[in-house]
């Protein structure tokens, strides 16, 4: 058998495996399906990148997100391959064609699961060889996961699955419940599962109870001006992004807004600046930490109750990738439940939006008017379409009760790990179907935290960059020879 | 206040004939023969389609805050017409540079390849060869590899002609430090995270709009410069981003018919369009091809009468026009106006 560290080394430049990393190779390389869950930072793309050079067929990876999608493509691009490409929407008709007709001489074919909808797409891959089907960020395709992406559930459709190459699922998080999801849906044939803990020794978990909402910018300016950063400070929604942003700013911190809404250049900017260590904060919504890789981040707040636990475990999972000690403060208001309750439940279709679907469906007419007209969200059309197209009306309400009081409930359980009295590590291993080892000190709110143990406390203000003259900026981006 | 100087511009031009919303269609560049046709009837070039983004709310905004400072006041509830004050501050305010009717938002396309041409540079230098593009749109980063490869990009020579063509060109326009740093900021390199709006902003004290404004002014000045007066690299970048085809497509096609010698009745037959329609494109051909035979529907008589009663009655509506001059039709006014632009 190759040297998989030969290959590693050759194509990668690394000369170990993380862990996990060569089991789920190695499960591919033996035809096996494989269910791997590790955790952000940990390497998951290298699962499937490196078998790219062993199996001699085409890898697909179906992704949920462009952006996500664009960034994979690109980490390829810089290691040197050439023969990746993505395929979406972005694609222009000719070049779609081009890209289907040569289609078995990529290594790497990333899709999404809208354009595996298209026949042609699926025409193209029905006629060619894959060496292995990767579906990532797994955990979409579980109703019960945290975003839920109907497409999913029919990504495998096209396939002919007594000729199939082995899939593998990949997550960073994933309950108990998801992963039979993934099985199920993905048809998989008894995965070699690897599970990696999603403890995170290096992390603390703090909360902090306040009074009231207006307590909490003020506890946020002076917290940050007393520690060292960098940090991230996650809200629910953009103007508080601005808010904390321009309060921080005020202040003398280097801080930053970052948010869904904002022009794609201004956000790569800041994800740049951040980066470079040119901004210590950025005050995000949760569009704010896919693709970024930053090591060094020591601070994640949150001035909500996230809308579920594997959320948080996400967000939170963006600190200390570097193994140094990081700490995350989720500031709690009796109630600010509620909020994340209103807010995940807000964009589910009610039963008007039932009715209406039905009644176009009946006068024959498109039901996508419902969108035209501003009735009801994007994402709310997308759930709702794909469960009229297979249920009736009644079992659609009754499955859309069902995802309500889920969603209801999952903000519950992450209610319940700020405020019930026990060891936040242990709730979160317990949430994941996995059982506590060794518990760090300083482990959490519960069990005692000190925070001159974890950070760093802040000395002075770093001074924040001027603008320079247009002439130096041109000479910074491009010196003279 | 960049904005507040085009508002007041846009309304002193339009000399409280218009409505307020001509306005917002005039910036967002409303492709209406109505908008079309106020661009040349009150010359208003320079500000077409600078906003294509801008909501109506935030135009009337900024449009209430004129009345609110005193600058302007409703004359017959849907008209502006410029207070004292506000013609005192038009007239204290520095003179702007758009040249919004032949960019059309195409200056964008400069700058995107430009910010990748820098960014690919930035980092060749530093002997880096990869990195995230800054530009994720394919056809400028196909447009700009092509570029790039094209002019041996790897040499000395050409960094350095870059360089030193941005720096002189720049160095020549006549425009505030602050406009040019604008641009250079938007700019990213090498460990050179460019800056986004809201810092921008930040920094000059100023609002998002405003600094959006001045950098569009300063992407115009600095296009037209380069066509004015071509630098070998950066004029390649600048290529087919003015428009030379100044009529909408369909009035395009109702030239090309009316050059084949297809009379205006004919052309709406052929084309299954109203006439008004057609005569909407030929409102608009006689405002942008100076060639445009006036003669053939107008005789040159009828054009002193129109340029005379204008002055006469100040005023362009032509339902007043009419009034005073009621043998011509409106479409003949409309012809007059169009082709003599402003009197």
């Amino acid at each position: 058998m190759t040297n998989l560290e030969q290959l590693l080394q050759q194509h990668f430049g690394y000369s170990t495996f993380r862990s996990g990393q060569k089991e789920v190779i190695e499960a591919i390389i033996e035809n096996h399906d494989v269910i791997a869950l590790l955790p952000t930072g940990m390497g998951k793309s290298l699962c499937y990148q490196l078998p790219g050079y062993i199996l001699n067929k085409p890898i697909l990876i179906i992704s949920p997100l462009l952006s996500l999608m664009q960034d994979q493509v690109e980490q390829l691009k810089r290691f040197g391959e050439k023969r990746v490409v993505a395929l979406n929407s972005f694609l222009q008709m000719s070049e779609k064609r081009n890209v289907l007709q040569h289609l078995q001489q990529y290594r790497f074919i990333f899709t999404s699961p809208e354009m595996l909808m298209n026949p042609q797409v699926q025409g193209a891959l029905r006629e060619m060889q894959l060496g292995l089907i990767v579906v990532d960020e797994a955990h979409c395709i579980s109703q019960w996961g945290f975003d839920f992406r109907p497409d999913y559930l029919k990504i495998t459709d096209w396939l002919d699955n007594t000729k199939r190459p082995p899939i593998l699922a990949l997550s960073a998080t994933a309950t108990e419940q998801v992963v039979k999801d993934m099985k199920n849906y993905l048809h998989m044939n008894e995965p070699f599962e690897y599970i990696h803990s999603v403890d995170r020794l290096n992390l603390h978990y703090d909360v902090v109870q306040l009074e009231n909402a207006a307590e909490k910018a003020p506890w946020i300016v002076d917290h940050v001006l007393t520690t060292c950063g960098p940090g991230i400070i996650y809200t629910q929604s953009r103007k508080k992004t601005g808010i904390y942003a321009e309060q921080l700013l005020a202040n003398g911190i280097r801080a930053a807004a970052y948010h869904a809404g904002m022009e794609a250049e201004d956000r790569q900017f800041i994800q740049q600046q951040f980066l470079a260590g040119q901004l210590e904060w950025i005050c995000a919504t949760n569009a704010f930490g896919m693709g970024v890789h930053k090591d060094n981040v020591r601070q994640i707040i949150h001035d909500h109750i996230p809308s579920t636990v594997a959320n948080y475990m996400q967000e939170v999972g963006r600190a200390g990738r570097d193994g140094q000690d990081a700490l995350s403060i989720l500031l709690y208001v009796p109630n600010d439940e509620d909020m994340t309750k209103f807010i995940v439940t807000e964009d589910l279709p009610q039963q008007r939006h039932v009715e209406q679907y039905a009644a176009y469906m009946q006068q024959g007419e498109n039901p996508a008017i419902m969108l035209d007209q501003h009735q009801i969200s994007e994402t709310g059309f997308r759930v709702l379409s794909y469960w009229m197209q297979s249920l009736t009306p009644e079992e659609v309400q009754q499955k859309l009760t069902a995802i309500r009081f889920s969603k209801v409930h999952q903000v519950d359980e992450m209610k319940e790990l700020v405020t019930a009295e026990k060891c936040i590590r242990e709730q979160l291993l317990h949430y994941f179907g996995q059982s506590l080892g060794e518990k760090p000190a300083h482990c959490c709110h519960y069990c005692g935290i000190e925070f001159g143990a974890i950070l760093k406390w802040r000395k002075n203000l770093e001074v924040q960059e001027n603008i320079a003259s247009w002439e130096d900026r041109l000479t910074a981006l491009l010196p003279n020879l | 206040m960049y904005i507040q100087q085009i508002l007041l511009q846009i309304f002193h031009k339009f000399g409280g004939e218009r409505s307020v919303s001509a306005g917002f269609h005039l910036l967002k560049g409303k492709r209406s023969g109505q908008t079309i046709q106020d661009v040349g009837n009150f010359n208003l070039h320079s500000f077409f389609g600078l906003t294509p983004k801008l909501t109506k709310e935030k135009y009337m905004e900024h449009a209430d805050q004129l009345i609110e400072l005193g600058y302007a006041t409703y004359r017959d509830e849907q008209y502006f017409i410029l207070t004292n004050t506000g013609l005192e501050v038009l007239e204290k305010s520095k003179s702007m540079h758009f040249n919004g009717w032949y960019y059309r938002g195409n200056e964008h396309i400069f700058f995107k390849r430009l910010s990748l041409v820098v960014q690919s540079l930035s980092y060749s230098v530093q002997e880096t060869k990869s990195f995230a593009p800054i530009q994720k749109d394919e056809d400028i980063q196909l447009w700009v590899k092509n570029f790039l490869v094209k002019n041996n990009y790897k040499s000395d020579t050409f960094y350095q002609a870059i360089r030193v063509e941005i720096s002189d060109s720049l160095n020549r326009l006549d425009i505030e430090d602050s406009s040019l740093n604008l641009l250079l900021y938007r700019l990213s390199g090498f460990n050179t995270p460019g800056w986004t709006w809201q810092q921008l902003a930040r920094e000059q004290n100023s609002s998002l709009l405003d600094v959006q404004l001045a950098y569009i002014e300063a992407l115009h000045m600095w296009l037209d410069a380069l066509y004015e007066e071509p630098k070998r690299y950066l004029s390649q970048l600048a290529e087919g981003v003015r428009i030379e085809q100044l009529l909408t497509e369909s009035s395009q096609k109702t030239a090309n018919l009316f050059q084949q010698g297809f009379t205006l009745e004919q052309i709406a037959t052929m084309r299954r369009l109203k006439e008004s329609t057609i005569e909407d494109h030929f409102v608009e051909m006689a405002m942008t091809m100076p060639q445009f035979p006036l003669g053939q529907f107008v005789a040159s008589q009828d054009v002193e009468v129109i340029v005379h009663a204008v002055k006469q009655e100040n005023s362009k509506k032509l339902k007043v026009l009419r009034e005073a001059v009621p043998e011509l039709s409106y479409f003949q006014i409309r012809l007059i106006l169009a082709a003599k632009g402003e009197m």
